[in-house]
């Protein structure tokens, strides 16, 4: 589905990705994702998921796809 | 009040939302860009936001300041694109019948807001590179 994505991880990947999440938990897809683009690895690390604007922790694992899905790297508003 | 806005923050119209004849504390924080950082000059930085959750969690945290505090009233605005040094990007004002609670309330609402509110800064400094900031927990 599609996934979307903010600051830096936009400005290296786009607005979004396409990413296969049925089955998996927050965990798997970041270390997946991590092991596919090696130099954002430790952003996406410490980045969150928001699944339908709301933060998940990295155990949750998605059974179908949500509304809407985004990968959230460490805040710095203010 | 809650908004996020690509325009100068009227802090005037941030504290007035929020101010009543029952608050006698009316709490104002701006959050303004700084100049120097580390010995850095920055030229200026750049917000962007997930807007719609963007809101939702500052909603989220006025609902949960008027529940743990005494307070009257919460305005909050964030401000994207790009601000100067010397500019606002947050403004947060605090009613509340005394000045204690307000200035408790406001310090939270402050604190959280950069903690958990998807809002990201990027400095673009005077050597011409820049930087998304994502702090490390």
């Amino acid at each position: 589905m599609k996934v979307l994505l903010f600051a830096a991880l936009k400005e290296s990947l786009g607005p979004s990705i396409e990413l296969n999440i049925v089955g998996k938990t927050v965990c798997q897809i970041k270390d997946d994702l991590a092991a596919q683009e090696p130099t954002l690895a430790s952003l996406i690390a410490r980045s969150h998921f928001a699944v339908d604007q709301e933060y998940v922790g990295d155990h949750f694992e998605f059974s179908t796809e949500p509304r809407e899905l985004a990968i959230v790297p460490p805040v710095s508003g203010g | 009040m809650i908004e996020i806005t690509d325009e100068r923050i009227d802090t005037e119209a941030v504290l007035q939302y929020a101010t009543s004849s029952q608050a006698g504390a009316v709490v104002l924080f701006c959050g303004n860009t700084r100049e120097f950082t580390d010995g850095k000059q920055t030229v200026f930085l750049s917000y962007e936001c997930y807007r719609e959750m963007a809101l939702a969690q500052m909603d989220k945290l006025r609902s949960t300041v008027m529940k743990q505090w005494d307070v009257l009233s919460v305005s909050m605005v964030h401000r994207i694109g790009q601000v100067d040094p010397g500019q606002t990007s947050v403004a947060i004002a605090v009613a509340a019948e005394h000045r204690e609670e307000a200035f408790l309330a406001g310090k939270w609402l402050i604190d959280t807001l950069k903690e958990e509110v998807p809002i990201w800064k990027k400095e673009d400094w005077s050597d011409g590179s820049s930087d998304w900031i994502h702090p490390h927990e």
